[in-house]
């Protein structure tokens, strides 16, 4: 196998189903690890993908027809919500954390910033549902998208059979979602040995793995854990992280580590979004660290770096931006979206 | 014609092999309170008539079927979690087929969803997240669900509300239910809610949302009212 394709199943599959289609090719890079989403027991099929993005689109998905997934998680900004601290959703109702980007999400084992949703399937039952962003029930979604006959369609041509259901709508979601993978940004060109660093992308690079490796490891920049990174607590949303689920005072303002792909498309930054700029977030880890006791471990040591290394370290970041992806045409709005509206953008 | 004549007989041979080989075992479920089957909507009152209450909701997850003798496992049903809704009378009989002639006189299953399920994505049919027993602020199955109002309900409209779940430990909310039978072709279970309102129902214990320490007691109590009527 000269090269390890993440997505020759749904291949094969697509291929034997229809003969000639050939959906999402994407080749993945040598350096990629395996993805940890399971794709012989669930493998993607065209039409299943077609299906998700359809409903990702589609305002359909909130009580007033309103948001869509897009609202929040926006294609041109890698999945995330430029500009908006925190996710805002139906009657423009603010909610308490960032809208976190959406790609490389076969390699995730758990969902939302505290990690409340254990796959992927299950996780859009949360904005669905949640009273300041969708508003809606999954049970109504279904009614709705049974009265739809382009829905029945696309049911159909996904599951061989036109009626919704709660775990076809679910899963067709998932499987759009997993079509998401960004990894041909520069640091992946320099991988692959097609093109080289500048010396400050260099520099920057030997701070990076020196002092931000360890929770943000390459090369999906994040080792999909969760840690208190020493943000202190903002009085108006009081919001404690895993916390919040397990109650366990180990878990008080653990977030998850996000990882550092597409930054230049993600921002604000933080769980919250507090900070505009990636410089803000430098200095919050060399200077405004606060050391609460379930502080991450690797912050315990003070990270000192001087403002040209921020620079070289920016550098380097800036690297991991993956225009293709954002410029993807297959991730985007597609043609038609039955409910005839576009969703709030 | 010979070969339309063994058709025949290989038919009625399978057919008789097939219907030897399977026995049915039919499971009816049974909510009551004070020996009266339960109806939603409908009040009933404690044994001292102080208090009353009316449930609306009662829908539970039945899963991992399987007839022991003694304590040899004789057989496992391969049958997915059902959902017991009482809105839903079909759903309170469940067919479980078996081999035939197997002897039997414990038949076990689990009050809930296992970890695996609650981990594995998506389902259809009885699993599905439509029927309302999928948490949607973070993952896992609502294993058991009672809802209605009380008097001695403290919450605004006097509301109660348990939904037991939990797949993780130290929370993990299914609960392994063991019952005597004997070789019967029908199992009468009966879940007997009586002694739930008199004890485990109060002031204190009247909405159980998340699994934690006090869903794992309710869990506990809820899995000693299901029994056997012989």
């Amino acid at each position: 196998m000269k090269q390890r394709t993440l997505f020759l199943f749904s291949i094969i599959t697509c291929c034997s189903a229809f003969g000639l289609l050939k959906y999402h090719d994407l080749e993945l890079p040598k350096h990629f690890p395996k993805p940890y989403f399971d794709f012989e027991k669930e493998s993607l099929t065209n039409a299943k993908i077609q299906l998700g993005r359809a409903l990702f689109y589609d305002p359909i998905l909130s009580s007033d027809n309103s948001i869509s997934c897009a609202s929040c998680h926006s294609p041109y900004n890698a999945f995330a919500h430029t500009d908006h601290d925190l996710s805002h959703g139906i009657n423009d109702s603010v909610g308490f954390r960032n809208a976190p980007a959406l790609f490389n999400l076969a390699w995730q084992k758990s969902f939302m910033w505290d990690g409340a949703f254990n796959h992927l399937d299950m996780q859009a039952l949360a904005p669905i549902s949640d009273s300041k962003e969708m508003n809606e029930t999954i049970e109504n979604v279904v009614l709705k998208l049974n009265k739809n006959p382009h829905y029945a369609q696309l049911f159909y041509a996904a599951f061989y059979d036109s009626i919704a259901t709660g775990s076809r709508t679910l899963k067709a979601l998932s499987q759009f979602q997993l079509t998401l993978v960004s990894c041909n940004s520069k640091y992946d060109k320099v991988k692959e040995g097609k093109t080289k660093f500048t010396s400050q992308e260099k520099k920057g690079y030997e701070l990076f793995k020196k002092n931000c490796n360890a929770c943000h490891t390459e090369p999906m920049f994040t080792n999909y854990g969760f840690a208190n990174n020493g943000l202190p607590v903002d009085p108006t949303l009081n919001d404690f992280g895993k916390y919040r689920l397990t109650k366990n005072s180990k878990d008080s303002l653990l977030f998850k580590i996000p990882t550092l792909r597409n930054l230049k498309y993600t921002y604000p930054y933080a769980h919250d979004g507090r900070f505009k700029k990636i410089r803000e977030m430098l200095n919050h880890y060399t200077d405004g660290i606060q050391r609460q006791p379930s502080l991450s471990k690797e912050l315990k040591k003070y990270i000192v770096l001087s403002s040209n290394e921020k620079s070289d370290l920016l550098a380097f970041l800036l690297t991991l931006n993956d225009s293709t992806f954002i410029f993807n045409p297959l991730n985007k709005f597609p043609q038609t979206i039955s409910s005839g509206k576009e969703g709030k953008k | 014609m010979r070969t339309a004549l063994f058709y025949i007989i290989h038919f009625t041979l399978v057919l008789y092999i097939h219907t030897n080989s399977f026995a049915q075992t039919t499971i009816q479920l049974e909510a009551i309170y004070q020996n009266e089957t339960i109806e939603l909507g409908k009040v009933y009152y404690s044994n001292d008539k102080k208090d009353s209450f009316q449930i609306e909701i009662l829908k539970f997850y039945l899963s991992d079927f399987s007839l022991w003798n003694d304590e040899v496992l004789v057989f496992k049903s391969p049958q997915l979690p059902v959902l017991i809704d009482l809105e839903k009378p079909e759903s309170k009989i469940l067919p479980i087929e078996s081999p035939n002639r197997l002897t039997f006189n414990v038949l076990k299953f689990n009050l809930g969803i296992d970890s695996l399920t609650n981990v594995s994505g998506a389902f259809g049919g009885d699993l599905d997240p439509t029927n309302g027993m999928y948490w949607t602020w973070q993952s896992g199955y609502i294993n058991f669900k009672l809802e209605g109002t009380s008097s001695i309900s403290p919450a605004r409209k006097n509301v109660f509300q348990y939904h037991l779940g939990g797949y993780q430990v130290p929370y993990y909310g299914l609960r392994e239910i063991k019952l005597p039978v004997s070789n019967l072709e029908t199992i009468h279970i009966i879940l007997n809610l009586s002694s739930f309102f008199e004890y485990v129902a109060s002031k204190e214990i009247y909405q159980v949302m998340s699994p934690n320490q006090k869903a794992m007691y309710v869990a506990d109590e809820i899995a000693k009212l299901f029994s056997v009527q012989l």
